[in-house]
């Protein structure tokens, strides 16, 4: 009986570690799309304040 | 700002997809172990232990299945050079390697149990360490490219090496003679819910394919638009 449990209970971490990093990665790639976004809304911002100046 | 609100749109696309099949696909899998402890008879030689083989087979055909689908989605990317391939590829290639991992333990969990030892260089053994080792290997020479197409490429070559060990594995113990068996006897109530518990465990791991392939496409896309961006 414990070699059953402890079968079952590999393969359920296994996924379930599998899954949480799966989890980190989106999380990553989230973090990435804010920062792309942070940077286009920076550069959009100075272009505006240049085309401001030069009006 | 087009390429970034589509960034949003994919990013969120994948897990409304996960979130709709999560509860259907939770549910086949939660039938299927249900079925394996209150349903399946129990074995009279090696009792209780004898139901980690439900969970051991489906995963060990799941393992098999990720590494033919994967060299598959290989074959066309050589073929298209399309990206799209390669995360196919990468995602069933992940999947393949825990597969293929978890069945190794669990099988040796099985083998002390029946032959009273953890470990035999037996043919069907050899040739499934040998898989995960090929998958192990694609998986570090992936992470090794930068160059998404480089990276594919040779993702794709190991994989169709990877796929060669396949029939290895099935045949093994026909033209080797190992300890497994050739053609286990099983009553037609044990049949029936290995065969659920295959179905439930390929559901789950067609699902974590699906969110991981996603998360590789979108991981591609993000890269190409830090590239244009932060280098324009």
């Amino acid at each position: 009986m414990t070699s059953l449990i402890v079968a079952y209970s590999v393969v359920c971490g296994g996924v379930l570690a599998y899954v949480a990093w799966a989890g980190m990665v989106q999380r990553t790639l989230a973090a990435r799309v804010a920062s792309l976004e942070a940077w286009r809304d920076r550069r959009d911002a100075a272009e505006q304040d240049r085309a401001h100046r030069a009006a | 700002m087009n390429g970034l609100a589509t960034s949003r749109i994919t990013s969120a696309a994948p897990m409304n997809l996960v979130t709709i099949l999560t509860l259907p696909v939770a549910m086949l899998l939660g039938s299927a172990i249900s079925l394996i402890f209150a349903v399946a008879p129990r074995e009279v030689t090696m009792g209780d232990a004898q139901r980690i083989m439900y969970v051991h087979v489906a995963v060990a055909w799941c393992g098999l299945a990720s590494v033919l689908a994967s060299g598959v989605a290989g074959i066309a990317y050589l073929k298209g050079r399309s990206l799209a391939s390669d995360g196919w590829a990468q995602a069933f290639t992940e999947i393949g390697w825990l597969c293929c991992v978890l069945t190794l333990i669990t099988g040796s969990i099985w083998a002390h149990e029946a032959w009273n030892t953890w470990w035999t260089w037996e043919p069907r053994l050899t040739s499934m360490l040998i898989l995960a080792a090929i998958c192990s290997g694609n998986l570090l020479l992936r992470g090794s490219f930068e160059d998404p197409h480089q990276r594919a490429r040779i993702g794709a070559i190991v994989a169709l090496l990877a796929i060669l060990d396949v029939p290895l594995i099935v045949l093994a113990t026909r033209i080797f003679r190992g300890i497994h068996p050739v053609h286990p006897s099983m009553s037609t109530t044990m049949r029936a819910v290995l065969v659920a518990s295959v179905v439930g465990f390929a559901a789950l791991f067609l699902l974590i394919t699906e969110w991981r392939r996603r998360q590789i496409m979108l991981g591609n896309s993000i890269t190409d638009m830090e590239n244009r961006e932060y280098n324009c």
